[in-house]
């Protein structure tokens, strides 16, 4: 893995792992965007603990298992997920009375310390097979550095057309061009070399939020009506504000030593240390999760032990900067966290105001959901590829068929991880029984 | 009969799989999730319809919040897909919102729009 492990990480993994049970437990905050909702039920006794947990546990179990410890494995950083929706699990397993919320704190703590240690023994149990292929995985998710910059012109396709969405694709693909060509200045002879995806990539968020803005406003724009009878939700949520400004202020802190990162796109680049660019994804993801977040939490009363994740964007330029990066990750994390919940009103009263911004955010979230299936299914079949060039593309094609007419599919977007190395595992029992000889060169 | 699709993903392709099923029975309008989830808690429209990539979350999310957690269902998570039957029962037993992962939306649509042309 990319993190180390000391007695920071352990200390800062069991923080996370113990604040998001607590606030899972106390029905002040989960990550799980569809299980926010089901509190209000829970909260007027229409719906039963047990119930609460089956929900919460049906949810992110398979999300857990299935996409956040492949994409982590691959990735060399944990994601989000791996930890956030597995302490909605813990959180919501125990009932919120009594001394209960501790066992639910320590459960959430030693699964934060686990999880560290785990994905490292993971990782070294893969090292010392005969044939080490953790070499290959960052394979997985090259891909998403080269071609992440397109979601835009994906997002913008979905919301004004294909002919915008066209216009911001040829723009995306010249700013990189262009960039790749002339984007390096010698000042003071010291030599300066734009990114050229980074660049690409915030001209073309721009581009997409211009076009956002200038939507029109729609006709039925009844949500401001529908919404003015949850001011006791945002209530509930302001009164947890100081737990919650600590639980950004963990996660920006997680998110700095670079023990979590917050999607499959910002986790690759952070691997990678291209840390300017990975922080221009996570504001683009951002922008995609603000209506998300805040209307669930608005009509919930429950809101996200991550927020709308731009804790994560600053956290991500605090990198490497030693003891005062940690401090400001941490501050900057919690007051992020501190101003968007006291935005919540203002954003439950302007709904109709920018109808063009909630659009905007489904449909960056359904641009990047489909540009990341695409790339790390790619990626997985080129990493299978590097792996065992005679049957890896084979095997991550099948696979990914396999799991479309499967009863139980998985998240396409974690057939590329699970490709990878599930081939890397073949490999290695091909060996075992001489069919895969390990070629010198 | 009047289906809304709401929830994020895929929304042209949901609505057409609901005309191609409906058999020109079904009206369907693509909404912000939460103008659908108010279309059908004001009764302007019978069923909603929506796609992400957890079925739960963008998907049924402001319909759970809107319509309530007792006329929603996901009917596909990532890891599960309610078997046939289930899937009739729950619109039977008067389920209104259906949430999916967007890549089963071929699997599904064909027998939501059967069991609710049935009633």
């Amino acid at each position: 893995m990319i993190f180390q492990i000391n007695v920071l990480t352990i200390i800062v993994m069991a923080s996370l792992g113990g604040i998001a049970a607590y606030l899972a437990n106390q029905n002040i905050a989960v990550f799980h965007d569809g299980l926010r909702p089901m509190f209000p039920a829970y909260l007027s006794n229409a719906m039963d603990r047990k119930t609460l947990f089956a929900t919460s546990f049906a949810l992110s179990f398979g999300l857990v298992i299935g996409f956040g410890l492949p994409t982590s494995i691959a990735g060399k950083i944990i994601i989000v997920h791996t930890i956030l929706l597995a302490t909605d699990i813990i959180g919501t397993m125990f009932p919120d009375t009594g001394k209960n919320k501790w066992y639910a704190v320590a459960v959430g703590a030693l699964f934060g310390v686990v999880l560290l240690f785990g994905m490292q023994a993971i990782i070294d149990a893969l090292k010392i097979l005969p044939i080490d292929f953790t070499g290959n995985l960052g394979t997985v998710g090259s891909l998403i550095i080269l071609a992440f910059s397109v979601f835009p012109a994906i997002a913008v396709a979905y919301q004004a057309g294909i002919v915008s969405g066209g216009v911001v694709l040829a723009l995306i693909m010249i700013v990189k061009q262009v960039t790749v060509l002339f984007g390096k200045f010698v000042i003071n002879d010291v030599t300066i070399a734009l990114n050229a995806d980074g660049m690409a990539l915030l001209v073309g968020i721009i581009a997409m939020v211009v076009v956002a803005a200038r939507q029109k406003k729609s006709a039925d724009g009844n949500a401001t009506t529908a919404f003015a009878v949850f001011t006791k939700n945002i209530e509930r949520i302001k009164k947890n504000m100081v737990v919650l400004a600590l639980s950004g202020g963990i996660v920006a802190l997680a998110t700095t030593l670079l023990l979590i990162a917050e999607g499959p796109a910002s986790l690759t680049l952070m691997a990678e240390g291209q840390y300017a660019q990975a922080a221009i994804v996570a504001l683009g993801r951002t922008l995609g999760f603000i209506p998300l977040v805040m209307t669930t939490a608005i009509v919930s009363g429950v809101y996200s032990p991550a927020g709308t994740k731009l804790i994560h964007v600053p956290a991500i330029l605090f990198i490497n900067m030693g003891i005062v990066g940690l401090a400001g990750s941490f501050v900057t994390g919690a007051i992020i966290m501190v101003v968007e919940v006291l935005l919540l009103g203002f954003i439950a009263q302007g709904m109709d105001r920018f109808p063009g911004m909630k659009d905007l955010g489904d449909n960056t979230r359904t641009a990047m959901s489909k540009v990341l299936d695409l790339a790390l299914l790619v990626g997985g079949m080129l990493a299978a590829n590097a792996i065992a060039p005679s049957i890896g593309y084979i095997w991550v094609i099948g696979l990914y068929f396999l799991n479309q007419a499967s009863k139980k599919p998985l998240s396409t977007m974690a057939i590329g991880p699970i490709g990878a190395i599930s081939m890397g595992i073949i490999v290695n029992v091909l060996h075992l029984i001489g069919l895969f000889p390990i070629i010198v060169k | 009969m009047k289906i809304v699709v709401g929830g994020q993903m895929d929304k042209q392709i949901l609505a057409n799989l609901i005309n191609k099923y409906g058999n020109g029975e079904v009206e369907v309008s693509i909404k912000s999730d939460i103008e659908a989830a108010l279309a059908v808690q004001t009764n302007q429209a019978q069923y909603y319809f929506g796609a992400c990539a957890t079925g739960a979350g963008g998907a049924l999310a402001m319909a759970i919040g809107l319509i309530g957690p007792q006329f929603c269902v996901s009917v596909t998570i990532p890891g599960k897909i309610m078997q046939e039957e289930e899937i009739r029962l729950a619109v039977r037993n008067g389920k209104k919102a259906f949430g999916f992962v967007n890549y089963d939306a071929e699997k599904i649509i064909p027998i939501l729009l059967d069991e609710i042309l049935k009633k």
